[in-house]
């Protein structure tokens, strides 16, 4: 199998894992919307979700990988470097932030009401969500290169 | 004074003489998880209803200790995890080392932020408005959700943090 398949079939692999388990842990932070988001898995898992977050990573990774080509002029990722650190924190935290405000607005899921959490202006979208997003960037790239490499 | 306060402070000793190491690499272990200490209660702040006291320092609605808290039980578990990854990877051949890490990560982020949680929730410092979806541990009534909170820090952070510490970034 050549390095680009092997990349992309651990990638998803990888992103698989990391959705089923986020979605599964924390389904009281919101509410599907049953008619728009088609077949669930187990009644319980959008399947539409998991292509959702397939999709997050993808063009996040791409975005942050290119700028990081762009900048420093070097071809091969590292696993770790300052730079691509950042570029994945800011490229997670802006694409996911769109999207999720993108399907928010599409009425795909509520946020729960319980929760009383504040919004930013304009995309009305709560800042905890926000933060989430950049948080994945700060954590989950660097750990899914790790096994890309070490596999 | 809470108890939980001074049980964190109790395991910050610990932690900053287990394992003793010069003061550059502690420094830069805290400054591997400090980010992530200022930026994950806050995020998932609606889950705990913190106990107030005349004495706690609140920073919007999150205790100041808690953020000593987050640093402690992840170096803590990064460390452990590392020490019996030294320790056994000799003996257990039949297992490749990322593997193992991986095991050792699961085992031991699952274990002490449970152990932690669990000595935490007793001194009520804290309750529960969420999380219980899944219900709870039987004895220690921790919902299972926060123990796989914990097992999903170390399958999916723990990497992070190793590297972290090693370039010294925050």
């Amino acid at each position: 199998m050549n390095s680009n398949k092997k990349h992309i079939i651990l990638n998803v692999i990888f992103i698989l894992l990391f959705s089923i388990y986020w979605e599964s842990i924390s389904t009281e932070f919101w509410v599907y919307n049953r008619e728009r988001m088609g077949i669930f898995l187990l009644n319980h898992l959008p399947v539409i979700v998991l292509l959702y977050w397939m999709f997050v990573f993808f063009v996040s990774l791409f975005v942050s990988e290119k700028l990081y080509q762009i900048i420093t002029g070097k071809q091969e990722i590292p696993l770790f470097d300052k730079k691509l650190y950042v570029l994945d924190i800011i490229s997670f935290g802006i694409i996911g932030t769109i999207l999720e405000a993108l399907f928010h607005t599409l009425n795909w899921f509520e946020y729960n009401a319980d929760l009383h959490w504040s919004l930013l202006p304009l995309i009305n979208l709560p800042f905890n969500a926000i933060a989430g997003y950049f948080g994945v960037g700060m954590f989950i790239p660097t750990t899914m290169r790790y096994y890309r490499k070490h596999i | 004074m809470q108890k939980s306060e001074i049980f964190i402070l109790i395991f910050f000793l610990i932690y900053l003489i287990f394992p003793l190491r010069k003061w550059t690499v502690k420094k830069n272990e805290f400054l591997s998880v400090i980010l992530f200490a200022l930026f994950f209660p806050f995020v998932l702040e609606p889950i705990w209803v913190y106990t107030r006291s005349e004495w706690t320092v609140f920073i919007f609605n999150v205790p100041l200790f808690f953020i000593l808290y987050w640093v402690v039980v992840i170096s803590f578990s990064v460390n452990l995890s590392d020490y019996f990854l030294n320790k056994f990877s000799k003996k257990m051949r039949f297992i490749s080392i990322l593997w193992l890490n991986l095991l050792t990560d699961i085992v031991f982020f699952g274990f002490i932020g449970t152990l932690c949680e669990t000595v935490l929730h007793s001194l009520n410092a804290y309750n529960y408005t969420m999380g219980t979806d899944l219900g709870f541990i039987p004895l220690i009534n921790v919902p299972v959700i926060l123990l796989l909170g914990y097992v999903g820090l170390g399958i999916f952070g723990a990497h992070t943090f190793r590297k972290k510490k090693e370039e010294g970034v925050i």
